[in-house]
């Protein structure tokens, strides 16, 4: 029996009453109560377990809403953040929705379509197309572009627009999917304007000559070869032009008196070429015309009204300079098929124009080719002496006119090739011209310098000095005296034995440095002479500036000292004044006994020449010095 | 519609049934110990002209009392209502085929009402309800129960004039222009505590609530009484929305499956549906009783009818001795004319609102008022 129950009964006096007649009543009346308690049990328990699930879950949910809000936090600094970042970005950047309708907008969105942010959210679809097309220049070409995405809500679109403002855009359109949803489009618009602008600069910088805005290497080559490329090629002919001595200018007014000249030039020859005929500058003092003429009696006469546009001096900074062109010509089909070809031979022409006296103009001709031919291969194989050291030593004496004694020798260079002896004549301008006169000259010093070395021990021969010709490039060179002490210091024998002989021409070119120079070669002992004095500037200021020891008197005026009166006056003249400068004098071109008298009696100090002695190699200049000192 | 009610209770009739060769329709639910009692099988004797068709439950109702260890048997005599017979055996996946079956054989354009008297352990209702909502006409009233088996959960039986095989289904048509059908189906749970969502389901057979074995809940809700699962599961039935409708439905416990570990409900339990405890409250039970009589109440009814009552198995184990209050619940809200009748079954069938489709339902009360 249920406990309740049964204090109940007992506290109300049932307890004695156990009559079978309330058995069956009593029982349902304790499993009642029986019921109650195991549905009220049930009750508590399942609320406590609920209770502690949903305490469980709440607190679940506080972190996750604490983490909800930290993500949130963190999202909306991402949202600021992005906005920033779209609004400080000059792109313009439009999000549209589903329908159409503007759902972001970043500051230059706002900007390009004219309103705030509030405005351009509140416009429909409609307003929004509208207000695009009404700042295209052309709407109708816009809406034929971006056609694809009202075919296709996925395409992608990019292309270009121009507003009524003037400026150029360029778009790029992408679809937002979710899961292969699409939910709207993206719209980015760069505006283009300047960097349109800086490559169309960029092109002409590209095609065009800064200085004289006539078309550039690069330009007038590309349309050569498309001419050459198109299906009928007609004849023409490439006049390569160079402004002679165009050096003196920069040299002596500067850079951009140089560029003013140039500038003069083009406008001249802009001035004589007309269409179809078109005019370049390939650089520095090189322009190119390319004549679309067929006939040589039209190209002279197209070549001597473009000579003609340089008659007249042009004037800088107030003086008055005249300029002369050398002019090369070379023609299509004649003398090429290709561009370079046809150039090559311009330019050969060219430099013939210039070697032949310039201010004239040269067709090209095989012949002349010919002649450029064997300077190239005359420089082949001067870069290969050089290397090898082919070249060898002729001794021509210098004789002390006085006692007949062999006092001098003055070196001069050979080139053995081929069985053929190549003399300076031939090489040595090509050797300069190409740049390769420095390296001979290294090569002439050292062969000096061993057989002085070789002579050093020698009694008979310890006491002769040699003379080396040097060149006006090699004297300019800021280094010369460096590499010459260098190249003294491994020798033993005393560096006055070496004498240097330099052309006027050679001293005008750096007067400063070479003076500089042979102050430094006199403290080595190093003498200097001037060569073929007279014939050239004949300045006394260089005498009395530099630190000179001889004067060689040239041989034109020695070869014509028997006579004519006036050559004699002038080799008494220098005579005299090198004589008072105290200098000592050399004779040149001896070729007769006459002439030596004739120079003794004038006062000079040394002579040389075939009278004497021609130019020997090593071993046969040994005999000649032993039978001269037996004859002295 | 002339109705006589006869009680078979402890071995013996209450009262005895007499000869009555009128009698068109007989029902009889039983709570037998022995179901192959010799009196069952002897009521053809006593309605000779009459299709008798029944299922055994878990507890028998005549009038507002309830009696275990019975049969109840309602003899029906109409004057204008025609009566037919379905029933056949279904296998799992045949429902649809017998439903279809079942429409050839009762549809008729004068079918009003379709009483459903299914297996209740082997058959799934949802199943069978969907499957007859799609065959039978929308205007068809649809209701019944599942067969029951007391607390047992073991085997049910269903009887068309002899015992069919497990797994049968009775369609039992009324076909009339004057008969009054109306029902309600009302619980009176209170959902309580969070709402689970249903991880691991198949078909009716759950596995898991937010990942948890439903096992593994349930013992702890029920504490010392998880020693009586899975009668004792029947305290926290669920209540299941449905991911995709939003429907709400109560799902009771018929099995445990210790072998898989899953709980086996009277009903669907759809995947990443939600699913919630529900906690019985006497009062609200039997006021759950009353609402039902009443809204089926709602529909105008002659003096005379009967009122099928349906209810379930779990209600019966929550009341305890309070089960025949929602019995009165329901009697004393109902003209004297009508007689009650039904059972406590393993789930009840009928639309949650009138014209609506036929579900299955556990927990409820489920009231069918007939009259003609």
């Amino acid at each position: 029996m249920h406990h309740l129950l049964a204090r109940l009964l007992k506290k109300s006096g049932f307890s004695g009453i156990e009559s079978a007649q309330y058995e069956h009543f009593i029982r349902l009346l304790s499993d009642a109560f029986v019921h109650a308690d195991e549905d009220r049990w049930m009750l508590e328990h399942s609320l406590n377990l609920t209770s502690k699930e949903l305490t469980e879950n709440n607190s679940q949910l506080r972190t996750k809403l604490a983490d909800i809000d930290k993500y949130q936090r963190s999202l909306e600094l991402s949202v600021t953040r992005q906005k920033a970042i779209l609004d400080a970005s000059p792109e313009v950047v439009v999000e549209f929705n589903i329908c159409g309708e503007i759902t972001h907008i970043n500051q230059s969105g706002c900007t390009f379509l004219g309103c705030d942010e509030h405005t351009a959210l509140t416009l429909d679809a409609t307003q929004v197309l509208h207000s695009i097309l009404s700042l295209l220049t052309a709407p109708d070409v816009f809406i034929e572009q971006i056609q694809a995405m009202f075919d296709s809500k996925e395409a992608q679109l990019t292309g270009n627009f121009e507003t009524i403002h003037g400026r150029y855009y360029e778009y790029y359109s992408v679809p937002e999917l979710i899961h292969g949803e699409y939910v709207g489009r993206v719209w980015c618009c760069r505006d283009i304007t300047d960097l349109k602008a800086q490559k169309a600069l960029l092109s002409k910088q590209a095609n065009c000559d800064s200085l004289t805005g006539l078309a550039n290497r690069f330009n007038i080559i590309a349309t050569v070869n498309r001419m050459l490329q198109s299906d009928v090629v007609k004849p023409f002919a490439l006049v390569l032009i160079d402004l002679d001595d165009f050096k003196k200018i920069n040299d002596s007014l500067g850079h951009l008196a140089g560029d003013d000249a140039l500038k003069i030039c083009a406008k001249r020859l802009e001035r004589r070429v007309q269409q179809p005929n078109r005019l370049a500058r390939l650089g520095g003092d090189e322009f190119l015309v390319v004549l679309m003429l067929d006939s040589l009696p039209a190209i002279r006469e197209q070549l001597d009204h473009i000579l003609n546009a340089f008659i007249d001096p042009i004037k800088i900074e107030g003086n008055c300079y005249q300029l002369s062109l050398s002019v090369g010509v070379a023609s299509y089909p004649a003398h090429g098929e290709e561009v370079s070809e046809i150039l090559g031979k311009a330019d050969i022409a060219m430099y013939q124009a210039k070697k032949q006296g310039k201010n004239q103009y040269k067709l090209f001709d095989s012949a002349l080719e010919q002649r450029v031919q064997k300077a190239i291969y005359i420089e082949e194989k001067l870069q290969q002496a050089i290397t090898l050291k082919q070249f060898e030593l002729y001794f021509q004496p210098k004789i002390n006119i006085g006692s007949g004694q062999v006092e001098s020798l003055e070196a001069l260079i050979r080139w053995p090739n081929n069985g053929r002896m190549i003399f300076p004549d031939e090489f040595i301008p090509i050797a300069e011209d190409k740049g390769l006169i420095g390296k001979i000259t290294e090569c002439v010093l050292e062969m000096a310098c061993d057989t002085l070395s070789q002579w050093h021990g020698l009694a008979h021969l310890k006491d002769l000095s040699i003379a080396i010709n040097i060149s006006g490039k090699d004297i300019s060179v800021d280094n010369f005296y460096e590499k010459l002490e260098r190249l003294l210091s491994r020798y033993k024998f005393n560096p006055s034995l070496l004498e240097l002989e330099l052309t006027e021409s050679a001293l005008i070119s750096n007067l400063s440095n070479v003076k500089a120079t042979l102050k430094q070669l006199k403290k080595l002992g190093i003498k200097v002479a001037i060569d073929d004095f007279g014939t050239g500037y004949s300045s006394l200021a260089y005498l009395q500036a530099l630190d000179i020891y001889y004067l060689k008197i040239d041989r034109q005026f020695v070869a014509a000292l028997l006579s004519e009166p006036k050559a004699e006056a002038i080799v008494q003249s220098i005579i005299d004044v090198g004589k008072n400068l105290g200098l000592c004098l050399i004779a040149e071109g001896v070729e007769q006994a006459e002439h030596l008298d004739k120079l003794q009696r004038m006062g000079c100090d040394q002579a040389q020449g075939y009278f004497i002695c021609r130019p020997l190699p090593s071993s046969e200049l040994l005999k000649f010095l032993s039978a001269a000192k037996q004859a002295v | 519609m002339e109705t006589e009610q006869y009680i078979y209770h402890k071995s013996q009739w209450m009262k005895a049934p007499v000869l009555n060769e009128r009698v068109q329709l007989v029902t009889v639910f039983f709570s037998l110990e022995e179901r192959n009692c010799n009196e069952l099988k002897r009521l053809k004797y006593y309605f000779p002209n009459a299709k008798i068709v029944g299922c055994s439950s878990a507890g028998d109702i005549a009038a507002d009392q309830l009696f275990d260890d019975a049969m109840v048997i309602t003899a029906f005599s109409f004057s204008n209502t025609r009566v037919a017979i379905y029933s056949d055996a279904v296998q799992e996946t045949a429902v649809s085929e017998f439903c279809e079956s079942a429409a050839s054989a009762l549809q008729k354009t004068d079918l009003k009402w379709l009483l459903v008297i299914s297996d209740g352990h082997v058959i799934n209702g949802s199943d069978l309800a969907a499957h007859l909502n799609h065959s039978f006409d929308d205007d068809v009233i649809i209701t019944g129960g599942l067969a029951g088996d007391g607390e047992r959960f073991s085997s049910t039986s269903l009887f068309n004039n002899q015992f069919l095989e497990e797994g049968a289904v009775i369609l039992c048509g009324f076909y009339s222009d004057t008969l009054k059908v109306s029902h309600a189906s009302v619980g009176g749970w209170d959902p309580f505590g969070p709402k689970r969502e249903i991880t691991q389901a198949n078909g009716n057979r759950l596995y898991a609530l937010d990942g948890e074995p439903a096992i593994t809940l349930y013992k702890q809700y029920l504490g010392p009484y998880a020693n009586d699962l899975p009668a004792s599961a029947l305290r926290f039935p669920l209540q299941v929305t449905h991911p995709e409708t939003g429907r709400k439905v109560i799902r009771t416990i018929l099995d445990i499956d210790y072998e898989d570990n899953s709980m086996v409900f009277a009903g669907d339990m759809p995947h990443q549906g939600y699913a919630q405890l529900m906690k019985a409250n006497f009062d609200r039970l039997v006021d759950g009783a009353g609402t039902a009589v009443m809204k089926s109440l709602e529909s105008v009814h002659g003096e005379s009818g009967v009122a099928l009552l349906i209810s379930c198995v779990g209600r019966k184990l929550v009341l305890g001795p309070r089960v025949e209050e929602e019995l009165e619940a329901i009697t004393t809200k109902l003209a004297s004319g009508f007689k009650c009748m039904g059972f406590y079954s393993y789930g009840e069938l009928a639309p949650d609102v009138y014209g609506g489709p036929c579900l299955l339902h556990n927990q409820t009360m489920t009231v069918t008022l007939v009259s003609e």
